[in-house]
């Protein structure tokens, strides 16, 4: 488990990525190591789920509630070339909209610049 | 498989039972991979094991909790009807549950299990009998999703 995330620091940017399996059994441990990132000073929180393989709603949730979380706090969560698999399952429940995505951290750099 | 093969053989039943928990379930679901490998595409078997990681998850998740059983057990029951349909029951032995199908709110992180499994699945059903809970879910036969 520890291995399908990894954490990388990008000016004042924290980028995640998340591979394998984003799925009930794994989302408690995800929270654990993601949410105290939050409260950290980094602006925005990209995920990059551009190697997730599967998707369950547990893993939807997760999402739903790292969004909430960084709005509280005035933060942005990007979702980074997000996988087919995690588009698909995001768009079955009609909430891929709700999500801002990016296709490279640069593209968010650049925007905050 | 051709569809001359297909016409020996009525259908297949394959049934899986093992603890209702995380790890165990895991491998459940991995197995089912492998055998819908051998008649769909992925795409047709990434939907269909959404649906069943859903109803699955279902058990491990709500099923047995603050129950106090020995072992909670979850069985699937896999029956592939070639180029006829295919059907998932998922039975387990916890309490009794409601099966609500309204897709939550978009900043709920809960409750689109059901959803999911409605969306995916031409049919799905739950019935409550001898004690146990068992989720029906059917779907028609389809080798891609083209």
């Amino acid at each position: 488990m520890t291995d399908m995330m990894s954490v990388e620091q990008k000016q004042d940017v924290v980028v995640i990525k998340i591979k394998g399996e984003l799925i009930l059994e794994h989302v408690e441990e995800l929270k654990t190591k993601l949410f105290p990132l939050l409260q950290e000073e980094y602006k925005a929180i990209i995920l990059d789920l551009s190697e997730v393989e599967f998707m369950d709603s547990s893993g939807i949730g997760f999402l739903v509630s790292l969004n909430n979380q960084a709005k509280q706090l005035n933060k942005h969560l990007l979702l980074l070339n997000p996988s087919k698999e995690v588009i698909k399952t995001l768009k079955l429940v009609n909430i891929y909209h709700f999500f801002e995505k990016i296709d490279e951290v640069d593209e968010y750099l650049t925007l905050v610049e | 498989m051709n569809r001359s093969d297909a016409g020996k053989v009525d259908y297949f039943t394959f049934c899986f039972e093992t603890t209702a928990k995380d790890k165990q379930t895991k491998l459940l679901i991995k197995a089912v991979k492998l055998i819908l490998r051998l008649f769909f595409d992925e795409n047709v078997v990434f939907e269909l094991l959404l649906a069943l990681k859903e109803a699955v998850n279902n058990v491990v998740e709500h099923a047995y909790r603050s129950l106090d059983v020995g072992e909670p057990k979850v069985k699937v029951k896999l029956q592939i009807f070639p180029y006829q349909f295919i059907l998932f029951e998922v039975i387990d032995w916890g309490k009794e549950f409601v099966f609500a199908s309204n897709m939550p709110d978009l900043v709920n992180s809960s409750g689109r299990g059901i959803y999911i499994m409605q969306k995916i699945m031409d049919k799905c059903e739950y019935k409550r009998q001898d004690n146990r809970n068992h989720i029906i879910m059917k779907k028609q036969w389809r080798l891609n999703n083209d």
